[in-house]
């Protein structure tokens, strides 16, 4: 807000100059101001304890709750509001107690009154900034901004400041976007909102649980004013004419029709107006989304730092093709609390559609993750079954051992066979291969992986072999990598392929500890032992 | 009860130590440090030096008391450290120290 410098901040830094990256001193630095979060901030705040107070008073005057009502008394509404009020205090407490600024180098951040921690992210290692708002904040005009260093969350995150301060930064930071200055529409996007995407979005395996998690927390709520929906749902239905069976998948559905709808709402709040489009800045290029109703987000990719795509497919959702798609990039966060990371582009879509997105993403022609992949040896097949009879074992010999009803005999001998498919399907998914300059890998059972990363960005390797993998000739390769999700893994290769696959494409790395094994094939390479 | 126990424990009292032993390899070149761990899981690991970020060794009292230490080769990916445990500590030290050389004569950006 107000320009100032924080007390005793500036002797603070020059006590901290000890940390800092060397011997540049501070002296041609010290005459920026040091900034505040925006005073509103505090006023949003008063107003959310005035809301979290809200459902105490309701609970007490109009439903006249008191210690002795319900099950819970007015417990539920005394922790809704004290949540609140700790809330509010902990916001008035950050815009007290935080100053950030930005200098030629580096961003500056300190908090804290008694304790003072300062902070500093060098402006050369940003990767990401990132502005987002809650619905209170766009009332009040305010912006969250998160700046990305290439750690595993954000490294610095001002909530809130001014909307156009926020701007004002992003374009700082990050460079200002070229169609912003030329004052014309910008690019045509790469993909914008369809509505038919709700499919993709809204069917998920979990919607059961949570449907059953959003009747969990309305239990709580309702508690608040002395109401037990438990004895609501009795009175619901004649349950007992049902029986056990029924009662269960009756509940099943309706969970699953709770989960589905808000799984709806969810979709277009986060993704409503969603975006994508490649955006020139002052150095380079930028896929950028925009989303969001109520809580806005905009989410800034540095192209230069793309090192690959991966596309992952939800295994009850494949019958429907539903994908989502992902950049593999260095110096995104991997995740982020409460948000999806900011790897991901695109909705879950069809393939089709996150095909096509991915050739525009990379421009490069050549569609890696379409690319036929090496399906793997047989072995791993039966790697899998073992697996399978390991657990179809286990499950039988539990109901044999515990005493439960005969009936669950059954239920152990149906699900075997389903045992062996799964094992199957996760057998199928494997495969690796190498297209022009990437490496591409596929796996995974539930959620079925594509990844397709750039040779140049493999940063080590990792084979692993257990006893069991020893025996069926089979090795895992771990492609490890500073992009992404750091770590991307082909499993149960033939033990002559593994060390083929590495050094084909990292050859400088590996020749030093490949060993030619004359005694079998002649193509086959082994790790020097 | 007694025998339980001592039979149970007899492969990781006996075996693993010496499978360990026979099984562990490390080498570090100019071009990559390179290391085999493992006794019921084998795992081989090589970090190529332009992406090495960090080279330390790490003793613990007991190490301490048999004169060893365990060599950590870090890069960006946490999945990919390269890790030697139970080196003589003379060597592990000169060990880092040539790998620490190398790296810093070693173009890359470390990503």
């Amino acid at each position: 807000m107000s320009s100032m410098s924080p007390p005793g901040a500036a002797e603070e830094i020059r006590s901290d100059s000890g940390r800092g990256p060397g011997p540049q001193s501070h002296a041609e630095t010290d005459d920026v101001p040091w900034s505040r979060l925006d005073l509103r901030v505090v006023w949003v705040n008063l107003f959310g304890l005035l809301v979290s107070l809200v459902p105490t008073v309701v609970a007490r005057v109009f439903f006249g709750v008191d210690a002795d009502s319900g099950s819970f008394g007015l417990w539920p509404a005394l922790i809704i509001s004290s949540i609140g009020v700790t809330g509010t205090v902990l916001g008035l407490n950050r815009w007290w107690k935080t100053w950030y600024r930005i200098t030629d180098d580096r961003v500056e951040l300190i908090t804290g009154r008694v304790v003072r921690t300062y902070r500093y992210v060098p402006r050369e290692r940003i990767r990401t900034v990132e502005t987002g708002a809650r619905l209170r904040h766009r009332i009040a005009r305010l912006r969250i901004l998160e700046v990305g260093s290439g750690e595993k969350g954000s490294a610095f995150k001002l909530d809130a400041i001014q909307a156009d301060e926020a701007e004002r930064l992003r374009r700082e930071l990050m460079g200002a976007h070229a169609e912003e200055d030329e004052g014309t529409d910008g690019p045509e996007p790469i993909a914008v909102l369809r509505r038919h995407w709700i499919l993709y979005n809204a069917t998920s395996m979990w919607a059961a649980a949570i449907g059953a998690l959003l009747l969990f927390s309305a239990f709580w709520t309702f508690q608040v004013f002395a109401v037990d929906l438990r004895d609501v749902f009795r009175g619901l239905w004649d349950w007992d004419a049902l029986g056990t069976l029924g009662s269960v998948l009756v509940g099943g559905l309706c969970l699953h029709l709770i989960g589905t709808v808000f799984l709806t709402i969810g979709f277009f709040k986060d993704r409503w107006g969603f975006r994508l489009e490649r955006v020139r800045t002052d150095d380079g290029t930028v896929l950028r989304t925009r989303e969001g109703l109520l809580r806005t987000r905009e989410v800034n990719r540095e192209d230069r730092r793309l090192r690959g795509m991966s596309v992952s497919q939800p295994l009850l959702g494949r019958w429907m093709g539903t994908t989502e798609t992902e950049v593999v990039s260095t110096g995104l966060a991997a995740w982020t609390p409460g948000t999806d990371p900011p790897s991901i582009v695109l909705p879950k879509t069809s393939g089709k559609e996150a095909r096509r997105v991915a050739g525009l993403i990379l421009q490069d022609g050549i569609c890696p993750l379409e690319a036929p992949l090496t399906p793997h040896p047989r072995a791993a097949l039966y790697r899998r079954f073992g697996w399978a009879a390991v657990v179809s074992v286990i499950a039988a010999a539990a109901v044999k051992a515990w005493p439960v009803e005969e009936h669950w005999m059954t239920v152990v001998a149906v699900a075997s066979p389903l045992f062996f498919l799964l094992a199957a399907i996760a057998y199928r998914s494997l495969g690796h291969t190498r297209v022009g300059p990437y490496v591409v890998t596929r796996w995974g059972l539930w959620s079925r992986t594509t990844v397709a990363l750039q040779t140049r960005a493999v940063a080590g390797w990792r084979f692993r072999q257990s006893l069991a993998q020893r025996l069926f000739g089979l090795m895992s390769v771990g492609v490890l990598t500073a992009a992404g999700a750091r770590h991307y893994k082909a499993p149960d290769m033939a033990v002559g392929d593994a060390p083929w696959f590495a050094g084909q494409t990292t050859p400088e790395l590996l020749a030093d500890f490949l060993v030619e094994d004359t005694t079998h094939r002649s193509a086959k390479r082994e790790m020097r032992k | 009860m007694f025998w339980v126990v001592a039979v149970g424990s007899a492969p990781t009292v006996i075996v693993m130590p010496l499978s360990r032993y026979l099984v562990h390899r490390w080498e570090f070149t100019d071009k990559a440090a390179y290391s085999l761990t493992g006794w019921l899981v084998r795992e081989w690991r090589i970090a190529p030096v332009s992406r090495i970020q960090g080279v330390n060794t790490v003793r613990g009292p007991l190490q301490r008391l048999f004169g060893l230490a365990t060599l950590r080769v870090t890069t960006a990916s946490e999945e990919g450290t390269v890790v030697v445990p139970g080196v003589d500590a003379d060597i592990a030290t000169e060990a880092a120290r040539a790998l620490t050389e190398i790296t810093w004569s070693t173009p890359g950006d470390a990503t």
